[in-house]
């Protein structure tokens, strides 16, 4: 079809929106915010060429992570683990969906991790006095602890649909939702996210999930902080559409009695750090399945932990050790490869 | 007269010399624009805050020191050779001392305890530079 204008003023226009075009432009960015959110700083990342409804976005993912924060935590009174443990064997009634899919999925993971993860280690937790002032206990004390720690011994009812109760069956045992619950909220951030984008990142201290792909249609660089040296990055990982990724390592929180260092990643089926692993880096669909298996891993060593990991479908890990120079040495699952850069 | 706006061809043969001269310069001046428009190269800043409050701003461009109220502690905050480090804290594991220097755009240092976070502002996001850490 031809059209049937005046040339030069139909030629002035056309070069008007040529040169206005470039001033309307409206390529995607990456709008970011990062705060201070479940003992972390979290960083969310969304693309997006519209800034307000990407800011609106991310004040919500934030509201979202705070909201998860303030019912699963362990260290205030109103939280439903401390509710669980005040029962202190009773049942409790109408437990939030949050913290029912939380606990249901943590353990599930402890029963396919023998225990290496377990979210009733409340109480051990406490006796070294994580996260906020940690020191050695005694022998007797962690004996102790230890003895309150079970998964097997949570049980689940469901009075009605969407009614769910939970208890925990021995004397003094408390949750300690830390390990998994931390990924759960990632995973929900990115849903507020993905209600306007359909890329974005959010991290929360390097437990993180990617969806979509950067700006520049790459997909997305993570790296993977060195254990010995936390100004380096040892690898990269190019991470695809819908994956997660969470590190449990010894060299963040720490303390060191006559010259022995102890770490915040209790083995839970004995009560003392574990030894074997300096960090523990998981690849999975969704974060708190990689938050999870990532202190798992950590705890059950590098063969153990490989071997575990191997049999998880969708799952994939890299665990650290030193040899005897101090080199590091990396074991890793087969399908681990093809995520580095 | 009639003429096909809808080609290259058609818009460039309904110009007189005079428009075709003036066009070329708009463009080239447009993309000339967009390009000194478009952030590059090396940050230019490190923006210090504490709670979410800015509490300095510091160049890259010239070395210098600064000690900060954190919530738990003061925190020595160093810029040199266009890099910025925590080089004093007093919070409990000192994992914002152990980041060591940052000098890429974007990238942040943080420490909890004392609810800081120094963040490299200014300059283009440097394509290698991962877009988080994990760890």
């Amino acid at each position: 079809m031809r059209v049937r204008v005046p040339a030069r003023p139909a030629a002035a226009l056309a070069l008007l929106v040529a040169i206005a075009l470039p001033a309307c432009d409206r390529a995607p960015t990456v709008e970011s915010r990062t705060d201070f959110v479940m003992g972390t700083l979290a960083e969310l990342k969304v693309v997006s060429d519209d800034p307000v409804t990407a800011r609106e976005a991310l004040d919500r993912a934030f509201a979202r992570l705070r909201e998860i924060e303030a019912l699963t935590t362990s260290y205030a009174e109103t939280s439903e683990p401390a509710r669980l443990a005040r029962a202190n064997g009773a049942w409790v009634e109408g437990v939030s969906p949050e913290v029912d899919e939380i606990l249901t999925l943590g353990l599930r993971i402890a029963a396919e991790s023998d225990g290496a993860f377990d979210p009733t280690a409340g109480a051990l937790v406490a006796a070294w006095g994580w996260p906020e002032d940690p020191a050695l206990p005694d022998s007797a004390t962690v004996a102790a602890a230890v003895a309150t720690v079970g998964w097997r011994d949570v049980e689940r009812a469901e009075r009605a649909p969407g009614r769910i109760a939970w208890r925990l069956g021995r004397p003094g045992m408390k949750l300690d939702l830390g390990g998994v619950a931390k990924g759960w909220a990632v995973d929900r951030a990115a849903d507020v996210l993905l209600g306007v984008s359909d890329h974005c990142i959010v991290n929360a201290g390097g437990d993180l999930v990617v969806r979509g792909h950067r700006p520049d249609g790459k997909a997305w660089l993570i790296g993977v902080q060195d254990p010995r040296d936390a100004s380096r990055i040892f690898l990269k990982l190019r991470l695809p559409d819908g994956t997660a990724v969470a590190t449990s390592g010894d060299y963040q929180r720490f303390f060191e009695v006559d010259g022995v260092r102890y770490h915040h990643l209790l083995d839970p089926r004995t009560g003392w750090p574990a030894r074997d692993v300096h960090s523990a880096t998981v690849i999975a669909p969704d974060c708190a399945t990689a938050d999870a298996w990532a202190t798992a891993a950590f705890v059950l060593g590098a063969e153990a932990g490989i071997a575990a990991l191997e049999r998880q479908p969708g799952l994939e890990g890299l665990l650290v050790t030193y040899d005897a120079k101090g080199d590091l040495v990396s074991h890793e699952t087969p399908g681990f490869a093809r995520y580095r850069e | 007269m009639t003429s096909d706006l809808f080609s290259v061809r058609g818009l460039w043969r309904a110009l007189t010399p005079a428009d075709r001269i003036v066009s070329l310069a708009l463009l080239l001046g447009s993309i000339a624009l967009g390009v000194a428009a478009r952030p590059s190269g090396e940050p230019t800043a490190a923006v210090v805050t504490v709670g979410g409050e800015v509490v300095a701003t510091l160049p890259l461009d010239r070395d210098s020191r600064v000690e900060v109220q954190g919530r738990l502690s003061p925190v020595t905050i160093e810029v040199s050779g266009h890099a910025v480090r925590v080089t004093e804290s007093a919070c409990p594991h000192r994992i914002c001392v152990r980041m060591g220097p940052r000098r890429h755009s974007g990238e942040i240092i943080a420490c909890v305890p004392n609810a800081l976070v120094v963040r490299l502002t200014g300059g283009a996001p440097d394509a290698g530079v991962p877009d988080a850490v994990t760890g």
